[in-house]
């Protein structure tokens, strides 16, 4: 296959590929920016905001996994401190939504970095078996502390209406979920940035490219340990912001909603695979694909095209969305470990090649699919045989 | 004195299950090193088909049996068919599958069994408000009696399997050596595949329990448990069987202990606190745990 | 690649007879790296053939691929059944044993337990087979229920090979035996294998570094190079040829 085309050599840096990247740019931009200038509908909005609060909650993982390769599913805890530290704020302080963000994110760094210091040191499933812990008690330990909770009534009545400087309505429903959307949106594009500068550090490039190989980290001068343990605070502090922002569009804290749960962090896990891991565009993809799917899965029912049969013998069973992500995320598995932005890279990668620029050309700046580029190829994991000689 | 004899007895029931499920999760992580997450979920695959086996007549305790063959056999085409191929790819791609099955197990069996509200089963042991003996003033209740019998016959078996036979032999040499065992002529998928199996097997036995004790079967029935087993996984030392066994029973003792002197700190809704601080101690003092071989790597 | 493999002496053992091992056109690699470009080799039966070579040339990668654990290609035929295609434990079944490179033993299980691993595809009675290796190594019946992770590296490499042994191979397999090991426990070990050699018949195919010690036990030896085989013949033609030793053997 591979042989039938002779793939474009594009050098990095080179005008072809500025123009490509231009389009990349121009692409996501009219996904996610045009909306801002459209007249949608306050659902619509809302649809927007909740994928852009999903998406910066998955971002976190990868940048996780991109510095440690491992997996966090304690991340819904994070996710419910910084909506907890949001709701309790504002409701028993009177704070200004806006302002409880860095502290959501402080706080969730803290606990971070405190129950990271043991796992992060060691290799293997300690990291897994310590954040399945903080998801497993979250939910308990907010129950409990009716003081600043509200026990499992939770906190309810939270509003953060749009700053007159935006020029919005605060008393137009529209534009109310309009500007939750602006909010989660300019969160996302700070974590992505953050994120990215992140792992394209000096420290970050020698954490991808050795990960797994934690002797030569140590020769190149990084302390693994530490390194790993701050990263996983900055995770936790991204899922906290993002969990800060759901509060406000719920309007609500609560103990029952699943994201504050173990079934969140699986959620936050099952995005970032869908569209990529270790890619800085695929939670956003993944965030889309995951809430089209499960939208999909809801109106099963009502399809007509469907068969009849079909309709008939899902009545009274629970949703199928769950089983399609579970599928989903084996089926990825198999056919395509880094998810859909690692698909169409690998598919891209046929036609168009980018080759760096001799070293001493090369640009400080480089632009998103670079960075991507460089993740990914850290990330194939080449098989490491017991045997080698 | 009493008070702790209480807890004392409450806890080994409850660690009893730990210890079951835990020795699941070692059986595999010694073959693999998986944490196998889809483990609690395989147990509660297997009480549904215990309890809807039950619902057509048969005994309780015979399907709960039924349902441990079936969890084996399922285990083994999980192993063969997902995990190995995976396996080839990542370990952090297993741990993605591994997850995928947790989720997709969790949703499959109400969905499967068109279950929105939890069915009920009987007791597989004696359970009226008088099923008890009374030692030193606290109630022991035949149910909690049960479950320790249980969890120790199966322990016992487990040991007599990998200590005398040829199959345990085999097992124990894929653990301490993987790349050396093909040499002498062990097929090693083979062994990971019974692993898993074995695995399966010892955890619906589990699942069967906790429907008993709770009467009752529903989708989210393993979630606590299978998160105190992980803990006691990681206290007994992830590679002993003999650890996850005592490490269960003493993580049983210690939250019912805990959970029972502060009723108001603790109390049963944080029990699974005992469990994050076991862990994050643990971690901190001794990562290969009460019976562990120190293999633990730092970075 | 082997058409430029300098045969210095027709070998003797060569002519008798089909071999009890006959590799030709060996190719085997990791993933899309392929470290041995053809190999064509002969072990009789009841020789001791070794396989001499540098760090990197090829030499554990053919024994894996012997044993089977390495996806390979080329015609592997041992007393005349075809076992290109045969899995680890159908090659162990049919007689080939192997001592890994390194510690090949079982560090969590007693060293009886390693024996009886050794003979896991047998199915008759393994006392005499204890025995004997016991009596052999003493020191492994000392600590028969010691875990072998307890023992020095001399005695873990006299485990390894006693349970090699208990499979009752007719060729073992011995990667570099002799890796970290005092001299004097090496020609222990060496005398060992010889005596095996010629009291049981059983062939052996040594794979070393050591070129000397090993010369001197083996009746052929072969050189391996970057993955193919540059110069075989007799051992002791082998070594009196200048030539060959200043170039590949290095003394």
């Amino acid at each position: 296959m591979a042989a039938a085309f002779k793939p474009v050599r594009i050098q990095q840096g080179s005008p072809v590929h500025w123009a490509l990247r231009a389009v990349g740019v121009a692409a996501m931009a009219y996904l996610l920016v045009l909306p801002i200038f459209q007249d949608l509908k306050p659902n619509q909005y809302g649809e927007l905001a909740d994928i852009a609060i999903l998406a910066l909650a998955a971002l976190s993982l990868n940048l996780l996994i991109g510095f440690t390769g491992q997996i966090s599913i304690g991340h819904s805890a994070f996710f419910g401190v910084g909506a907890y530290t949001t709701a309790a704020l504002m409701d028993q302080r009177d704070w200004t939504a806006g302002w409880t963000f860095p502290v959501a994110a402080v706080l969730c760094f803290v606990v971070g970095v405190l129950v990271g210091i043991p796992a992060l040191r060691l290799t293997g499933v300690y990291l897994t078996l310590v954040t399945l812990a903080l998801a497993q008690i979250f939910p308990a330990l907010v129950r409990k502390a009716e003081g600043i909770t509200g026990g499992s009534f939770g906190i309810t009545g939270l509003a953060y209406d749009p700053p007159s400087w935006t020029g919005l309505d605060a008393s137009d429903r529209g534009d109310r979920t309009k500007w939750l959307y602006l909010l989660a949106l300019g969160l996302l594009a700070l974590g992505y940035v953050l994120v990215r500068n992140l792992v394209k550090s000096r420290v970050g490039r020698a954490m991808v490219s050795v990960r797994d190989n934690t002797t030569a980290a140590g020769v190149m001068g990084v302390n693994v340990a530490v390194t790993k343990t701050v990263v996983f605070g900055i995770s936790a502090a991204l899922a906290g912001v993002a969990g800060s922002v759901f509060a406000l569009r719920q309007t609500q804290a609560n103990p029952d909603t699943a994201n504050f749960t173990i079934l969140g962090a699986i959620l936050f896990l099952v995005i970032m695979v869908i569209g990529g891991t270790a890619s800085l565009l695929g939670p956003i993809v993944g965030a889309f694909v995951y809430y089209r799917v499960n939208q999909f899965t809801i109106d099963i029912p009502e399809k007509s095209w469907l068969p009849e049969w079909f309709r008939d013998f899902l009545v009274g069973r629970p949703n199928l969305a769950t089983i399609v992500f579970a599928a989903l995320l084996v089926v990825l598995m198999f056919v395509a470990p880094f998810g859909i932005v690692g698909l169409a890279k690998q598919t891209g990668r046929r036609f168009v090649h980018v080759v760096p620029k001799p070293p001493a050309l090369a640009p400080a700046e480089q632009l998103a699919p670079a960075v991507d580029a460089d993740i990914d190829d850290a990330d194939s994991d080449p098989v490491v045989n017991p045997f080698a000689t | 004195m009493t008070r702790f004899l209480q807890y004392l007895f409450d806890g080994l029931s409850s660690g009893a299950i730990y210890a079951l499920l835990a020795l699941g999760l070692v059986i595999i992580f010694r073959g693999t090193s998986h944490l196998n997450f889809a483990q609690g979920e395989l147990a509660m695959l297997s009480a549904f088909f215990a309890w809807w086996l039950n619902e057509s007549g048969l005994p309780f305790w015979f399907t709960v049996l039924l349902s441990a063959v079936f969890g084996f056999a399922i285990a083994t085409l999980v192993e063969h068919f997902i995990i190995r191929p995976i396996g080839r790819r990542s370990t952090f791609a297993v741990g993605v599958a591994l997850i995928g099955l947790f989720l997709g197990i969790n949703s499959l069996a109400p969905f499967a069994w068109k279950v929105t509200i939890p069915e009920q089963v009987p007791s597989l042991f004696p359970n009226a408000p008088d099923d008890f003996v009374r030692i030193g003033g606290a109630t022991w209740r035949i149910v909690a009696i049960g479950n320790l019998v249980v969890t120790l016959a199966v322990a016992g078996l487990l040991f007599v399997l990998f200590q005398r036979t040829k199959l345990g032999l085999a097992m124990r040499a894929v653990a301490s050596n993987p790349d050396n065992a093909p040499l002498t002529g062990i097929k090693v998928g083979r062994v990971l595949m019974v692993s898993w199996g074995l695995a399966a097997f010892v955890g619906a036995v589990g699942g069967g329990l906790v429907a008993s004790q709770n009467g009752q079967v529903e989708s989210t029935m393993m979630f606590t448990i299978f998160f105190s087993a992980t803990a006691a996984a990681m206290l007994g030392g992830f590679d002993s069987l003999l650890g996850a066994v005592v490490a269960g029973l003493l993580l049983g003792v210690l939250e019912n202990t805990v959970a029972g002197y502060q009723p108001e700190l603790i109390g049963q809704e944080l029990r699974g606190t005992v469990s994050l601080i076991v862990i994050l101690v643990v971690l901190l003092v001794r990562p290969s745990g009460l019976f562990g071989s120190a293999r633990v790597e730092r970075v | 690649m082997t058409d430029a493999a300098e045969e210095v002496a027709p070998s003797a053992s060569s002519a008798a007879g089909p071999a009890l091992l006959e590799v030709s056109g060996l190719h085997a690699g990791y993933g899309p790296i392929e470290v041995l470009h053809g190999l064509d080799f002969t072990v009789q039966a009841g020789e001791m053939v070794v396989i001499l070579g540098a760090n990197g040339a090829g030499k554990t990668t053919t024994m894996l691929s012997l044993s089977g654990v390495l996806a390979r290609r080329g015609s592997l035929v041992f007393d005349g059944h075809d076992i290109s295609r045969a899995s680890p434990d159908a090659i162990v079944a049919h007689g080939i044993a192997q001592v890994p490179q390194g510690r090949g033993t079982f560090t969590d299980l007693t060293v009886e337990d390693n024996l009886l691993v050794g003979a896991y595809l047998r199915k008759d009675p393994l006392a005499d087979d204890l025995d004997r290796w016991y009596t052999t190594f003493p020191r492994l019946a000392e600590r028969r229920t010691q875990k072998a992770g307890s023992l020095s590296g001399g005695e873990q490499q006299m485990l390894a090979i006693a349970r090699a042994l208990m499979s009752r191979p007719r060729l073992l397999l011995c990667d570099e035996p002799s890796q970290g090991l005092a001299p004097i426990i090496v020609q222990e070990m060496f005398r060992i294998l010889q005596r095996l050699n010629e009291e049981d018949g059983t062939a052996v195919l040594l794979v070393e570094q050591n070129a000397n010690l090993a010369m001197d036990i083996a009746n052929r030896a072969y050189v391996l190079e970057t993955g193919s085989i540059v110069a075989s013949g007799d051992a002791a033609s082998l070594r009196d040829d200048d030539s060959v030793r200043k170039a590949y053997l290095g003394y």
